[in-house]
């Protein structure tokens, strides 16, 4: 079969630009196709993927940095087998746009499709097969005018996995959806006349394509960013010119068009190959998807791409124990030093004595001064890192100087040339960069970075302080605005080291995760240590007053507090806390009511009450803390309504702002299934509920409290109420139960 | 041509189990779609439709004999009552199938609920109990029924490969299945006439996820995030019918049992749709978990049961109206009541599920059976379907298979099969032309130079001389008079055909009578109507 000749070479069109701003910091000064993934490039790796595919001639498209690709091009073993391209256009600012230029340079033969790779490739399928696939469409139906890649399998989620609608037997891809994880919709929603009236008629089995869930348990399926377009995709692309993002316009605008009659396909990696064929494919999407592929590589998915094998970038590794590699050119190791894998070092590295290394990969010449470690972190070339520092979950791009005792936090990107001074704390998901950020229309020093710079980075430092994605101004254009994906929330997802588990898929049970760990509030403040929230001073003892304890001493609860934030903000299981929280409380000999008052009072307290969220956003808010932390409770109390009585009491006691909100909060409560209507019920006629027994024992507050204790009673009886006619009134259409309630409870 | 039946095993395949572990329950209904068979005097049972002069009851009964089960419930119309009731004592008696035990009940016998008594007051008026759906009766006759169940339509003819015994053990072999239901993949023909069904499952773990009738459908389609989350890969229908064959777990009769009758009203509109929607929605499953998946049921116990030498009896599981009476107006506090006294903590919550078994003929070749032969036999096997005779073109497409299998057949079987009739009376004229792939009931006349080709001819027909029928359905007592032309027709029972009547692509319902000479073509017509 593959002997026939084919006058025309296969070819394959490669963006380098990534036309977002992912890998930002780090992309200064190079392109982001020129990043090294275990020391060797994205475009190193994407060009052997091409060959690997029968790939003939490679157009690189490139954007910024295009003479440093043409140099990089120049000097690549490649130049011998593949016919490289580079064509550069500095206005090209989407795909479309980029397309729209291809189309109008004419370098594309209309024989054969071409490949066209969104982003950096390491793959070890033979994309030639999808050529073929949909070249034999295409014989059938001459209508086919592009062939989407699906990648199936994998337990890993991700924060950008479309929803497709599948023709199975024919392949024909009928509707595509984006489905950022954040905001989550609670429904999808497809048009009926694709079920009720297909074109043609005789399609009758559908299959719905979606991201891995939650449970991780079964692969979902992922758009692998490689299409084989015939030329009518950049002609259709000139054509209309508003298209830009190639999946929500382009694909979307062929598939909802009557008049186009082109359909698109898609095809399937992963799951059906034989074995022995290599079927890994993954595209480099944003950091989380870099780390994801840096490990894959290590450990060997892509094989026979790895490290000691075929590395495309020609070092030489030696393989050891557990998937360790080790450049076998000059690298010093400790004999204290220990390294556990999946983990490369580069060449010429020395790590010096009592170090660590932990799932991480260095690039050539790193130094690691005695007593550090660098944990799930991806250091480039030329990195000197000094005595006693701690690097987790980031990324340090080339040339930086670490000086002593720096920690840089989680999901952190440093930046080409920064150096960071002695002593720095860089917190969370921070970008350093060594010029100032300076985008487009950019007129003058923002005061505020400016001095967040000084204050986090010090004087001994050179670098600046970057906006993270989700708080720069969304002003790239008005087309990304309405791009799913682009939500700040969803976008600060895409960041490396950020845990998806506790992620649910009903709400947008991010948010509140979100904003506490990763806006830059937060974070000045967590480090100033003056919370805004919470519990700062001394709490009140008036909680504990109905209890046979003498009440919880200040430190039980400052400490319950820490273990309380510190499983919160590192995304522990709950289940976890529960247990530490368990070894706790007899440790300060609290008893197990002001653990579970703790617990309760710490979720509330995560409640937010923007304004801007409405009645809808504090119900999801809650349901979604109380979903995630419902399994915490069984430990801690057998009755319920114990538990309710102790939301009422923290809301009384230290958030009044709060007890409007009250029915809404319980409502939440009983979405999650944290308590169901017979505790509400019994709440609602419990004495003490309505404040009596709480005055006089308090904190002499007296006939003011109980008054408290009433009004914040009123509002969850409200609710209750509402709650008890429904249970007890009519079930029928169960499935439309919650929306009338939801309505119900928005007119409260 | 009575079936026997060996008890110690039908065909060495399953030995009849000791304990029954299944009932079927078959609910016989009024032929809504069936007109113009269900209008006129003397109606036919919608179970007694013959297919090849057999009546369809007999198929389905047999099918759940050939299963192993014993136990049959078979609900029907009070009118249908003695005709069915003398058609299972001629053909079921126990002398014949010793083991067998039919229960024959009308829809009026069973259990009134209290609510039940003002909407049946309305229901018994004008058209008796015609309002009910099958949920409702099911709920009543649940007494009746001890163990899990298969409830089965009467007028389902299955396909060789689908039996139901392999239906019931992908039932037992799923200890968290509530439903096993079948899909079934029906010939074009009958499609059309068919409710268009959206239906989602997973093809991996059979578990079926949604059903939703496609006239309903709003603007756009909805989907729960959730479902697509936990199925990546969820496939969709639009092709597949419901075959109406429910293996229930016992406890949904307890959960009807907890719900007001006009919540519920048939099993295929409401009932099965919610359970199947309730196997996913966490909120739905979690409460009825509770009443589906009774906690006091012990695993072990309960695996005993299905042990064949130990003697464990299975306890019938309590009727939980005291645990989910929410039938009266003030159900919710007893149910308050019930769970302040019982229980302080969450109740644990069983998973269960909703299985599918989807029927298509084995072979891959695309499904399109031409609707009309123009007399050509088809060499090859035509894909087997499963086929419901719950419409006219169901019934049509039943009859139609039936001839050509005789057609096929015709080398093994005698041409005429008149010359086996032993009475003799079978009187046919020596000059009438039978085509080898018709059939002659027993009792009937044929008079001299008709013809008859590609036709079933029911019991006691009279066929008058020079009549020419050809791909016709006769039922029993018809008379067609001298020179009558017929091609293409349904003639229902006591109809008569007058003499030199033209009849083309009709349909007649019982007692009509065709004037002499008449020319129908295209029409459906039941007695007191005119052409």
């Amino acid at each position: 079969k593959l002997d026939i000749p084919d006058e025309s070479p296969l070819q394959a069109v490669v963006l380098a630009d990534s036309y977002n701003r992912r890998f930002e910091v780090l992309c200064a000064d190079r392109p982001r196709i020129l990043l090294p993934l275990c020391s060797t490039p994205l475009l190193t790796w994407t060009l052997e993927a091409l060959s690997l595919s029968k790939v003939k001639q490679v157009f690189l498209f490139c954007g910024v940095h295009a003479e440093q690709i043409r140099e990089f091009v120049e000097q690549s073993p490649y130049r011998r087998t593949l016919d490289i391209q580079c064509l550069s256009s500095q206005t090209a600012r989407t795909p479309g746009d980029a397309l729209r230029e291809l189309d109008s340079m004419g370098v594309l033969n209309g024989d054969n499709p071409f490949i066209l790779v969104h982003s950096p490739l390491v793959s070890n399928y033979d994309l030639s097969k999808m050529v073929d696939a949909h070249k034999r469409r295409r014989e059938a139906d001459p209508n086919y005018i592009m062939t989407l890649g699906v990648g199936q399998g994998g337990s890993r989620r991700h924060p950008e996995s479309p929803i497709m609608l599948v023709h199975p037997p024919s392949s024909r891809l009928l509707h595509y959806a984006s489905h950022p994880l954040v905001p989550s919709t609670p429904r999808v929603a497809f048009p009926s006349h694709l079920f009720t009236d297909p074109f043609p008629a005789s399609i009758d089995s559908y299959e719905i394509w979606s991201g891995t869930g939650s449970s991780g348990g079964r692969g979902g399926y992922r758009d692998l960013g490689v299409d084989i377009c015939e030329l009518d995709v950049p002609a259709l692309c000139t054509e209309n010119f508003d298209y830009h993002d190639l999946r929500r316009h382009f694909v979307n605008g062929v598939l909802t068009s009557d008049l186009l009659g082109k359909k698109i396909a898609v095809h399937l990696v992963g799951g059906r190959q034989r074995k022995g064929e290599g079927r890994y494919i993954e595209r480099v999407r944003d950091t989380r998807t870099y780390g994801e592929i840096t490990r894959d590589v290590l450990h060997r998915w892509a094989f026979p791409l790895a490290p000691d094998l075929n590395e495309p970038g020609g070092t030489q590794y030696e393989l050891r124990a557990g998937n360790v590699y080790i450049a076998r050119d000059n690298v010093m190791l400790s004999r204290t030093t220990t390294i556990r894998g999946p983990a490369l070092i580069g060449p010429a590295s020395s790590l010096q004595s009592n170090t660590s290394i932990l799932r991480s990969t260095l690039g050539t010449l790193t130094t690691l001064g005695p007593n550090s470690s660098i944990t799930d972190s991806y250091i480039f070339d030329n990195v000197l890192v000094g005595s006693h520092c701690h690097l987790d979950n980031c990324i340090i791009g080339k040339d930086v100087v670490i000086a002593d005792d720096v920690t840089v936090g989680r999901g952190a990107l440093v930046g080409d040339g920064v150096k960071l001074g002695k002593g720095v704390q860089v917190p969370p998901w921070t970008r350093v960069g060594r010029e100032r950020w300076r985008p487009e229309g950019w007129e003058e020093g923002d005061e505020d970075q400016e001095a967040k710079t000084l204050r986090i980075l010090g004087d001994q430092s050179l670098g600046f302080i970057w906006p993270t994605e989700e708080e720069q101004p969304s002003s790239d254009s008005e087309s990304d605005g309405e791009d799913p994906y682009e939500h700040p929330r969803n976008k600060s997802l895409l960041q490396l080291g950020r845990s998806l588990s506790n992620l649910s898929s009903s709400t947008g049970s991010l948010s509140t995760l979100s904003k506490a760990s990763s806006s830059p509030a937060s974070i000045a403040s967590d480090l100033d240590t003056s919370s805004d929230e919470g519990y700062g001073d001394v709490p009140s003892m008036s909680l504990s007053m109905a209890l046979p304890t003498t009440g919880p001493s200040a430190e039980f609860t400052k400490e319950a507090q820490l273990t309380l934030e510190r499983g919160y903000e590192e995304g522990y299981d709950v289940v976890n806390i529960g247990t530490e929280m368990g070894l706790l409380f007899p440790a300060y000999n609290a008893g197990v009511e002001s653990a579970r008052k703790e617990i309760i009072g710490f979720v509330l307290s995560k409640i937010p009450l923007a304004p801007g969220g409405g009645a809808a956003g504090v119900l999801g808010e809650s349901e979604a803390l109380f979903k995630r932390w419902k399994p915490i409770f069984p430990k801690f109390t057998q009755d319920y309504t114990a538990l309710v009585l102790d939301m009422q009491a923290y809301v009384v006691e230290k958030r009044q702002e709060m007890g409007g909100w009250f029915g809404l909060v319980l409502r939440g409560a009983y979405e999650a299934d944290l308590v169901d209507e017979g505790v509400l019920v019994r709440w609602r006629d419990d004495p003490r509920a309505r404040g009596e027994g709480q005055g006089d024992a308090g904190a002499g507050a007296g006939e003011g409290e109980q008054e408290k204790w009433v009004e914040v009673w009123k509002k969850g009886k409200m609710y209750v109420d509402v709650l008890e006619e429904m249970e007890s009134g009519s079930e029928e259409e169960s499935g439309e139960e919650e929306e009338e309630e939801e309505e119900s409870s928005e007119h409260e | 041509m009575a079936r026997t039946l060996d008890p110690s095993g039908v065909s060495g395949k399953r030995p009849i189990i000791e304990e029954q572990d299944f009932m079927a329950v078959v609910l016989v209904g009024y032929g809504e779609h069936l007109y113009p068979f269900n209008e006129g005097t003397n109606v036919l049972s919608k179970a007694l439709l013959p297919i090849g002069n057999k009546p369809i009851i007999n198929i389905v009964l047999d099918w759940i004999l050939k299963s192993g089960l014993l136990e049959i419930l078979l609900i029907v119309p009070p009118s249908n009552y003695s005709a069915l009731s003398n058609h299972l004592a001629e053909n079921y008696s126990s002398a014949s199938y010793p083991r067998l035990n039919i229960i024959l009940k009308k829809f009026t016998d069973g259990e009134r609920d209290e609510d039940d008594a003002n909407t049946s007051g309305l229901g018994m008026g004008a058209k008796p109990a015609e309002t009910e759906g099958t949920a409702r009766v099911l709920k009543r006759f649940r007494s009746y029924i001890k163990t899990d169940f298969v409830l089965l339509p009467c007028d389902l003819y299955p396909p060789a490969y689908l039996s139901l015994s392999s239906i019931l053990d992908k039932h037992r072999s799923s200890p968290s299945a509530v439903l096993t239901s079948v899909l079934y993949d029906p010939p074009e023909v009958i499609r059309e006439h068919e409710e268009a069904l959206l239906s989602a499952y997973d093809r991996r773990s059979s578990e079926l996820l949604m059903l939703q009738n496609m006239d309903n459908l709003d603007e756009d389609f909805e989907i729960r995030s959730a479902l697509l989350e936990a199925h990546p890969t969820l496939s969709l229908s639009t092709r597949l019918l419901d075959a109406h064959i429910y293996v229930c777990r016992r406890s949904i009769l307890d959960l009807l049992a907890s719900r007001r009758p006009r919540d519920l009203d048939s099993m295929k509109v409401q009932v099965i749709p919610w359970l199947v929607k309730g196997s996913w929605q966490k909120g739905l499953a979690r409460q009825w978990s509770q009443l589906l998946c009774p906690p006091d049921e012990d695993p072990l116990l309960s695996a005993l049961s299905y042990s064949t030498t130990s003697r464990v009896t299975r306890a019938p599981q309590p009727e939980s109206d005291s645990k989910s009476g929410a039938e009266s107006p003030d159900a919710f506090e007893n149910g308050m009541e019930n769970s302040q006294t019982l229980k302080p903590k969450p109740v644990p919550h069983v998973p269960w599920h909703c299985q599918v078994i989807i029927s298509r003929p084995p072979v891959p070749e695309p499904p399109a059976p031409k609707g009309k032969e123009k007399g050509k036999p088809i060499p090859v096997a035509e894909p087997e379907y499963l086929i419901r005779s719950n419409t006219i073109a169901g019934y049509w497409e039943l009859n139609r298979r039936f001839l050509r299998t005789l057609s096929s057949s015709v080398g093994a079987t005698p041409a005429r099969p008149a010359f086996d009739d032993p009475t003799g009376k079978a009187a046919i004229h020596a000059s009438a032309q039978i085509s080898a792939d018709s059939l002659i009931g027993e009792g009937t006349k044929i008079g001299e130079r008709s013809s008859i080709k590609k036709s079933i001819i029911g019991r006691h027909c009279v066929i008058g001389k020079g009549a020419k029928l050809s791909g016709c359905i006769l039922w029993d007592f018809v008379t067609v008079d001298e020179n009558a032309k017929i091609e293409n027709a349904i003639l229902c029972t006591n109809l008569r055909v007058g003499a030199g009547a033209q009849i083309k692509d009709c349909e007649f319902g019982p007692g009509y009578e065709v004037p002499s000479a008449a020319v129908l073509k295209g029409e459906r017509l039941v007695l007191g109507q005119e052409a």
